[in-house]
């Protein structure tokens, strides 16, 4: 088996990004969401579970997202976090800002 | 109006957060449950996918990472988030209080402005006095400091109470030897001729030592100080000039300018930074001088300056600067051995010496250490009385908020009903009560400040010597936080009470009454009811500040007639100073025999005399004397001690009981046989059987000299007073001129009596008399006696007192007569059913109003009654102070009785007969 290349670290603000982005269909858990970050990166992402939690509670403070007691599909009790209109704003705010740093330094990269 | 209530309960306040606090344990649980379900799902997906349990498990814990640490975070954070979010919002509510509690001001304008003037009264009364206070004891002396600086003092071991100054050998001896001091610096306080075009003006000088400055941590802001070699006798002459002395002489050209000063040119070398005083915080001299023109300038008052060089001169005092490290008490050790140590080296000079070291006061300028107690006792007694003043605003306005409580009760009880809550309304109200208390405190700075404005010339008016007084009336950060201070007790004095009362809940019942039933109730129930105490504690604290300040008037006028025991019409006084001139002493004793013999020759001029201290005046002069040859110090007995010339008993008037006065030579020569006069007081103190005439005494001296020898008594003058305050003449002492020469004297005239205005006709006389003698001869002051006396220390202190006190008794009269108009119009609006019920049941207009001054006078006389004994214990306190307090009290407590009866019953009578004013009909109709 090849080893698996060192989970990527992630950057400040960038954890914030993924959440709500993965906000964007549906309110979901906690656990939802790391999933769901895991699936769509294929792991490649070392986002640890603890930060995660951390992320979520900021982003519910500064209110971005907010959360309320539900029941999950396997019939438990869990906390459902769902996007508020600012947090909507936000999202489109802060990916296109990704979206151009990124190409910025990839410009940067293939000059090289 | 109740739309308003709702909007503002949720202005600003999302819906969801209402309720929105959970409870540490809350939040506890929650994390946990929240963490829990992740773990639970991860492990049941990784069992999934072929893990075993226990694998699946280890897996999802280290995927999650730290998770206690995690844990114990998210739990940290988010308590302290809701601690931040609770005080958010009761902030934010309590904001919408003040909003609310403005708003509702706002709509009652008239109510608001009677409550902002009555606090601003009772809040600006508070800081007007303690801006005074704050003047004289608490602003900041302007020296690097100023608590590290002392006073060192030179105690007797054996008469602890005795202090003496410092000769400049022993001040060089201990400045050098010290091992307390970083510096040590003397000084000595004198007065001193200064030329000025055509007159001689007499300034206060200080003496410095060189490194005074430095002592002070204070250089001048222009120039220099002054050298080592400028403290030696011999140098060159120059002076350091006060702040406000160089910008009196225009600022430009006064650094390297000559100055004409006893006769002596001075070259100005430096100017000291504003608001420098030297040794006083509250007087500044003039100019700074260096120790080196002690010679010329020391010895005050006109009395001879020996040489600074001889041990045997005390003539400094010391203050200085202690080393950062030591305490206060850690430098005794090592003055009191410097002090035996000089004691071994020096036992003539310093026998019985010790050295020790005080605060230095802000008021006054001794060898002996002193503080400022003697504010202590008025300070007390000005924050009581103004206390009082903030108190019957407070009761005042606490009427007007039962008052206006009632009149909206509905509102009120609606908003309770509504759920808020007893503790929100009570926020509410005081917040209503904050606000007003804010405005009144701004109205009463401002207030405060143009009462000390207005009493400041009062204040500066006495000044002997031309002092300057250095007062600064602008409020600083002090005045702010007290006014504040004073702001958040008049709210709470003023708004809690009715606001606990109004937010009861009692009121509830009140929406199905109507106004007037549950007020009326029988007259002895109103009597006692709570508003009417309120104004009848109103009354009695007036009466009270009242009648202090009619002790103060009543201490003014007597002061301002009292009788020194001569008779004080026709009488002129003109102060001269040869001294100031430069003049040697004999020029002096010749000048001053020609002024007497030129000034008796004058048409109207009865009698003329010479003397060096005048009664009334600003001036102690004591020595102790005893019975010659008897040597026990303890029989000695301190006289005031007058030095005069021949003519003196004439001059005021006064002929001797027995013996006689001062001859020509014994007034201008200095040989011959040493004769003294005494007046009666000390005459039976001394020899209480037979007569004093042709005994001898002594004056007791440290070092026996020509000044201690026997002197014969040879005539008995007849007691006057010398301070306005005592009540019995002292024992005074009488010492010819010839012997005892001094430079600065009085001239005592007396006029021929019955002519109209003689007095302001003498004067031009007078002064071109004194021109022909010599033109440059300063006339530093001329004035009839009883103008003398009016602007003695004792009148002019009264007469501030007076004016305080007044000031704060019109306050009172004033707020204690709002605060029974207030009630009675309130009571009135209440009771116009019912007299509009008696008027149509035939009673007439007298009978009502009848009634209703009668119930007010009850009120008043209730109040008088315990008023008297608020007022009887003043006059207790202020007995001591008030010469005749105790005899003089009850007229005026009567009068002040008397005064606010009359304001209560026209205030009382005002409402009445507005409320008389209404229709029957319409009475009756208006419910």
């Amino acid at each position: 088996m090849a080893k698996e290349p060192r989970p990527l670290r992630l950057l400040q603000g960038t954890v914030d990004l993924l959440i709500l982005k993965a906000l964007t269909g549906s309110p979901n858990h906690g656990y939802g969401i790391s999933k769901w970050i895991r699936e769509r990166s294929d792991g490649a992402l070392g986002l640890e579970d603890a930060a995660l939690y951390q992320a979520l509670h900021r982003l519910e403070r500064k209110e971005w997202i907010r959360s309320e007691w539900g029941t999950s599909e396997n019939n438990r009790r869990a906390k459902f976090y769902e996007l508020t209109p600012l947090g909507r704003r936000q999202l489109v705010a802060e990916s296109s800002q990704w979206r151009r740093y990124a190409e910025a330094v990839f410009r940067i990269l293939e000059m090289a | 109006m109740r739309d308003r209530l709702f909007e503002v309960r949720v202005r600003g306040v999302p819906r969801r957060l209402r309720f929105p606090w959970r409870t540490a344990w809350q939040i506890h649980r929650e994390v946990d449950e929240e963490l829990e379900f992740h773990l639970d799902c991860r492990i049941a997906d990784l069992e999934g996918e072929g893990l075993s349990r226990e694998e699946a498990r280890r897996r999802a814990l280290r995927e999650f990472g730290d998770l206690p640490a995690a844990r114990r975070s998210l739990k940290a954070k988010e308590r302290h988030y809701q601690a931040r979010r609770r005080r958010q919002l009761m902030f934010s509510e309590w904001l919408g209080d003040l909003e609310y509690a403005w708003r509702s001001l706002w709509r009652s304008p008239g109510f608001t402005a009677v409550a902002v003037l009555v606090l601003a009264l009772g809040i600006g009364a508070n800081s007007a006095i303690f801006s005074l206070l704050n003047m004289m004891l608490l602003r900041p002396v302007n020296m690097v400091d100023p608590e590290r600086v002392v006073g060192v003092y030179s105690q007797h071991t054996e008469r602890p109470d005795t202090y003496r100054s410092f000769s400049y050998p022993t001040y060089l001896d201990l400045r050098e030897q010290n091992e307390v001091f970083t510096h040590l610096a003397a000084h000595s306080i004198s007065l001193a001729g200064l030329q000025e075009g055509d007159t001689t003006r007499r300034v206060m000088v200080n003496l410095v030592s060189s490194n005074a400055f430095e002592t002070y941590g204070v250089p001048p802001v222009l120039g220099r100080g002054f050298t080592p070699e400028e403290e030696q006798p011999g140098a060159e002459p120059v002076a350091v000039v006060s702040h406000s002395f160089w910008e009196r002489k225009g600022r430009t050209g006064v650094l390297g300018s000559t100055l004409r000063l006893n006769g002596l040119d001075v070259t100005v070398v430096g100017v000291a930074a504003p608001g420098f005083s030297g040794a006083t915080a509250l007087f500044s001299p003039e100019l700074w001088l260096p120790l080196g023109l002690y010679e010329s300038f020391g010895g005050s008052l006109g009395q001879r300056a020996s040489s600074l060089l001889d041990r045997q001169h005390d003539a400094l005092m010391l203050f200085g600067r202690l080393r950062a490290d030591l305490e206060e008490t850690e430098a005794a050790p090592n003055l009191e051995v410097l002090a035996q140590r000089f004691e071994a080296a020096y036992p003539k000079a310093l026998e019985h010496q010790t050295f020790t070291i005080a605060p230095l006061p802000r008021s006054s300028i001794s060898s002996r250490p002193q503080d400022d107690g003697i504010f202590v006792g008025p300070s007390v007694l000005l924050t009581a009385m103004a206390g009082a003043v903030l108190l019957i605003s407070c009761l005042n306005l606490a009427n007007m908020f039962l008052a206006r409580g009632a009149s909206r009760r509905t509102e009120l009880a609606i908003r309770l009903s509504l759920g808020g809550g007893r503790f929100r309304l009570l926020r509410q109200l005081l917040s209503e009560s904050l606000i007003l208390a804010l405005l009144g405190g701004a109205g009463g700075l401002f207030l405060a400040f143009l009462g000390t404005r207005l009493l400041l010339p009062s204040i500066e008016s006495f000044l002997p010597f031309g002092l300057h007084l250095l007062l600064d009336t602008s409020p600083d950060w002090r005045v702010l936080l007290m006014t504040l201070g004073f702001c958040l007790i008049a709210a709470l004095a003023s708004g809690l009470g009715p606001a606990w009362k109004l937010s009861s809940g009692e009121l509830l019942g009140d929406l199905k009454e109507t106004a007037g039933q549950s007020l009326s109730g029988t007259g002895k129930h109103r009597l006692l009811a709570p508003r009417n105490l309120m104004v009848m504690v109103q009354i009695a604290l007036s009466l009270m500040l009242l009648s202090a300040a009619g002790l103060f008037l009543r201490g003014a006028a007597t002061a301002a007639e009292a009788d020194p025991g001569f008779p004080i019409e026709n009488s002129l006084l003109v102060e001269l100073d040869t001294g100031l001139n430069g003049y040697s002493e004999d020029q002096g004793r010749n000048l001053y025999g020609e002024v007497i013999e030129r000034l008796r020759a004058l048409p109207g001029v009865e009698a003329a005399g010479l003397s060096s201290i005048v009664p009334f005046g600003p001036v102690n002069d004591f020595l102790r004397v005893r019975p010659a040859g008897d040597f026990d110090d303890e029989t000695a007995v301190r006289s005031q001690t007058y030095v005069v010339g021949e003519g003196y008993f004439e001059s005021i008037g006064l002929p001797l009981l027995q013996g006689r006065g001062f001859t020509a030579a014994e007034s201008t020569t200095e040989t011959g046989a040493r004769v003294v006069i005494v007046n009666d007081v000390l005459a039976r103190q001394l020899w209480p059987e037979g007569s004093a005439i042709g005994q001898s005494l002594q004056v007791v001296r440290r070092d026996p000299g020509p000044k201690s020898e026997p002197m014969e008594i040879v005539g008995v003058a007849q007691g006057f007073l010398h301070q306005l305050s005592d009540q019995q003449p002292k024992p005074h002492l009488f010492l010819p001129l010839g012997q005892h020469f001094e430079t600065s004297l009085h001239v005592h005239l007396r006029l021929v009596p019955g002519r109209e205005g003689a007095e302001a006709q003498l004067m031009p006389a007078i002064r071109r008399e004194l021109r022909e003698i010599d033109p440059r001869l300063p006339v530093l002051s001329m004035q009839t006696f009883t103008n003398f006396r009016d602007k003695s220390y004792l009148v002019w202190i009264f007469e501030l007192a007076a004016k305080i006190f007044s000031g704060l008794g019109l306050v009172a009269l004033f707020l204690a007569s709002v605060g029974v108009y207030g009630v009675k119009a309130f009571l009135m609006t209440r009771r116009t059913r019912e007299i509009g019920l008696r008027l149509a049941l035939g009673a007439t207009h007298g009978n009502i109003l009848r009634q209703m001054l009668h119930e007010s006078l009850a009120t008043t006389a209730t109040a008088l009654v315990a008023g008297l004994l608020l007022a009887a214990g003043a006059v207790k306190v202020l007995g001591s102070l008030i010469y005749g307090a105790q005899e003089s009290s009850l007229p005026i407590i009567a009068a002040a009785a008397v005064l606010l009866t009359a304001s209560a019953t026209l205030a009382a009578y005002l409402p009445a007969r507005r409320a008389l004013e209404i229709e029957p009909t319409q009475a009756l109709r208006q419910e």
